[in-house]
């Protein structure tokens, strides 16, 4: 349950990985909400495995913002922030948001285990 | 001189050996039974509780024990319920999957392990593979839970504690004074895994979101 690509170690709460995430990837009824937010499929979210904050940018410099504690939404289409169209990002997942450059490749699981 | 010649008595010596006969059926019949009883109860012992039939077991911890479809089912124990109530031995359900700690915290539903007592079970041991440090409790789920109390309690307290605030999230760093884990992970193996005895608690009210050592 960890991620697989991060961009940073939470500036946060200090102990997590600000992974990649990417989200929208069964729709379902999340096209309107999708539309409505002017995305119309996949997009992207850096997340602290720990804390939970949500980074709309590959940036932690960037503003960050908090989900639910208790019922987490993916703060672009308000799909759960950990359900089944959504996953930590895989090689092919970061190519697609084109977040190459932001990953730190140093962060990356040593033995490439992670989960969705 | 009278009695002698009385033995020598033909009489007398078939009353003599019709008391012989006598005493011999009844030491045979004595032994019989005897053996009787000692056959039926070794059959007892043969078809008893672990014989082939499954009966009900009665053994020594289970006066109540029984068995069904070959599963054996623990006899109901109020005390032993009253344990089962409480989760990890620390924390009672106060509505469904929502679990209080005796300082007040919440642990309830979320994180990317869907609830953030699974979540916490993963500072319950070293992930050497993971980017960066990991903070590792010490003794299992119940010792982590007892550590965050504690650290919560000395934090509502302010006590050897660093509270930062932002949004709806409150973040603790607790000096528990002596040893709570070590420092796992990828770095913390670098470094020996060194021991830890700072918390980081991160709590949206009194709501659990994470802690590790530090």
């Amino acid at each position: 349950m960890r991620p697989k690509h991060s961009v940073a170690a939470c500036p946060i709460c200090g102990g997590g990985l600000c992974g990649i995430r990417i989200c929208g990837l069964d729709r379902g009824g999340a096209e309107h909400r999708l539309a409505r937010y002017g995305y119309d499929g996949i997009h992207g979210l850096v997340v602290c495995d720990e804390c939970d904050a949500i980074w709309l940018e590959p940036d932690v410099n960037s503003e960050h913002q908090y989900p639910s504690v208790v019922d987490a939404r993916c703060p672009l289409c308000d799909e759960p922030l950990w359900g089944p169209q959504s996953r930590w990002a895989e090689a092919g997942d970061v190519k697609k948001l084109r977040w190459e450059s932001a990953v730190d490749t140093s962060l990356e699981t040593i033995d490439g285990e992670g989960a969705a | 001189m009278v009695s002698a010649s009385r033995d020598r008595s033909p009489r007398s010596a078939v009353l003599r050996a019709i008391s012989l006969v006598l005493t011999v059926c009844l030491g045979i019949a004595v032994l019989a039974g005897r053996s009787d009883r000692t056959g039926r109860a070794g059959n007892e012992v043969r078809t008893g509780p672990t014989s082939q039939t499954g009966e009900i077991s009665r053994g020594p911890d289970s006066s109540v024990a029984s068995t069904e479809g070959g599963v054996r089912k623990a006899p109901i124990d109020p005390q032993r319920n009253q344990e089962a109530a409480s989760l990890h031995g620390i924390l009672r359900e106060i509505s469904k999957n929502r679990f209080l700690s005796p300082a007040g915290l919440v642990y309830g539903p979320g994180s990317a392990e869907g609830h953030r007592l699974e979540h916490l079970r993963r500072h319950v041991e070293d992930d050497p593979g993971r980017a960066g440090s990991h903070g590792v409790f010490d003794g299992g789920m119940e010792g982590a839970l007892t550590t965050i109390d504690g650290a919560y309690q000395r934090a509502l307290s302010g006590q050897r504690t660093t509270t930062r605030s932002d949004g709806p999230r409150t973040i603790y760093t607790v000096d528990l004074g002596k040893r709570v884990g070590y420092v796992g992970g990828s770095e913390g193996q670098r470094r020996g895994n060194p021991m830890a005895r700072r918390v980081r608690l991160v709590l949206e009210g009194n709501y659990f979101v994470t802690a590790f050592p530090l």
